[in-house]
């Protein structure tokens, strides 16, 4: 019994020692998170003998000198089918500013649109998509500098009589991120690389753009991006 | 709480057959606990207490009490920030601050008297399991929403959010005799648990319970050669 007296009082005493020291007053744990979505690209407008680059990027507002972009994507209906939307904007309160956008055009022959399995497939990396509208395509819209107003006049690959250009897919990984509101948000985070040229957008000549066509065109190179499609 | 009863039961149905004397009583207590940057808080406590007594001077102690102990100064501050696809950014703001310790305890020891049976002097060692641990001090949660969603702010307790809610360690405790149904007593605790709950992905503030007490154990009631 005595023994357990001092072993008791042994295993108590080093416990206090240990326990003894000193802690900050104060803990600071500070993180922050920006998702992998970016699209960058070099252009060239008419009459312009050098490429400009352009880069788009998800940052925090407030901070340093960046813009905060946000990215949108989801399902739209055209006059040539089923198509997802991804938009790059610049959202304020008052405004939204597109200024970059990739349509995809579903395979044809699809039927479950939109869900896990459909997009793997429809994004599978090695596929290519050529510029243009309709099924298994692509359509590249993008306000340059100069264009960038809130009235929406970004340049399109399909305002080409005959559109030129493609998008490759590199690689795809299954992607998710907590919405404080919606809650766990599942999708596709796909990676492409393109190249090609848009058809220049002229609000002079017509404020319509649904049937918009044109020779001029803005062409496109080292075009890398990540974007994301959330399943349905 | 069954099995703490059923012990409890066990060890009062054995007394017809081992024990030489069984007493129960109360005991008020002023605490010291070592806060943080080892300094030296306040706090106060009480407890019922049941005693076995063996042959040899040996005992079996069990008590339940409640004790508050305060003068911590140990916080943390989280900061989190996240851009989401969408555009739409959410901060998190989370602050807590302790400043006091409340908790229930029960506690089984094993007793000796020092020298031989008739020393004054009583000396237990045993476990402490504390349940029940609540915190008291400033605890602020923020979480904004921006980009045409929601701000919340919520200010509240100390609650299970931060605090791990119990404790599990080990007591030593004197008492001395001064008269027939009264003796002094004096107790060390050192608790194992950081009474702060683990966060993730950094390390925490810890809080570990260490007390010194002293109190007065007041016998109400004793039965003799069972």
């Amino acid at each position: 019994m005595r023994s357990l007296l001092y072993t008791t009082s042994l295993i108590l005493s080093l416990a206090m020692a240990w326990s003894c020291q000193q802690e900050p007053e104060l803990i600071v744990h500070e993180s922050s998170y920006i998702p992998p979505l970016y699209t960058q690209l070099e252009y060239r407008d008419t009459g312009q003998i050098d490429y400009s680059a352009q880069e788009f990027r998800l940052s925090l507002p407030f901070i340093g000198d960046t813009y905060n972009y946000g990215w949108y994507d989801g399902p739209v209906t055209t006059a040539e089918g089923p198509a997802m939307q991804i938009n790059i904007a610049h959202d304020t309160n008052w405004f939204v500013t597109y200024l970059f956008g990739f349509r995809f055009w579903a395979d044809s022959e699809e039927e479950s649109l939109w869900t896990a399995g459909h997009l793997k497939n429809m994004f599978e990396p090695g596929r290519v998509f050529l510029f243009g509208k309709g099924a298994g395509r692509v359509d590249i819209s993008f306000a340059h500098e100069g264009r960038i107003t809130h009235v929406d006049q970004r340049s399109r690959a399909s305002y080409l009589e005959e559109p030129e250009g493609q998008l490759q897919i590199v690689s795809t990984e299954d992607y998710s991120y907590l919405h404080p509101i919606e809650g766990q948000v599942e999708g596709l985070l796909v990676h492409c690389s393109f190249e090609g040229k848009l058809g220049l957008y002229d609000p002079a000549l017509t404020p319509v753009t649904e049937h918009f066509k044109t020779d001029a065109a803005l062409t496109l190179k080292n075009g890398t991006a990540a974007f994301l499609v959330t399943y349905e | 709480m069954k099995q703490l009863t059923a012990l409890l039961l066990l060890l009062l149905g054995s007394v017809p057959v081992v024990a030489q004397s069984f007493s129960a009583g109360l005991s008020p207590r002023l605490m010291a606990p070592i806060v943080t940057d080892a300094t030296i808080g306040q706090g106060w406590g009480a407890a019922v207490w049941s005693r076995i007594e063996l042959d040899d001077g040996k005992g079996l102690a069990l008590q339940l009490g409640w004790q508050e102990i305060r003068g911590y100064n140990s916080a943390v501050e989280i900061l989190d920030t996240r851009v989401l696809p969408e555009g739409s950014i959410s901060w998190l703001e989370e602050t807590a601050r302790l400043k006091r310790l409340q908790m229930w305890l029960i506690d089984l020891s094993f007793g000796q008297q020092a020298w031989n049976e008739n020393s004054p002097l009583t000396l237990e060692a045993g476990m402490r399991y504390s349940f029940g641990v609540t915190g008291t001090g400033n605890y602020q949660f923020r979480n904004i929403y921006s980009i045409g969603g929601a701000t919340t702010v919520s200010r509240r307790g100390l609650g299970e959010e931060v605090l791990r809610g119990h404790d599990l360690g080990i007591r030593i405790a004197g008492y001395y005799k001064l008269q027939e149904r009264l003796s002094l007593e004096a107790e060390a605790y050192q608790g194992f648990l950081n009474q702060w709950e683990s966060f993730e992905g950094f390390a925490g503030p810890t809080t570990y319970v260490t007390t010194f007490s002293i109190g007065l154990a007041l016998r109400l009631y004793q039965t003799k050669s069972l």
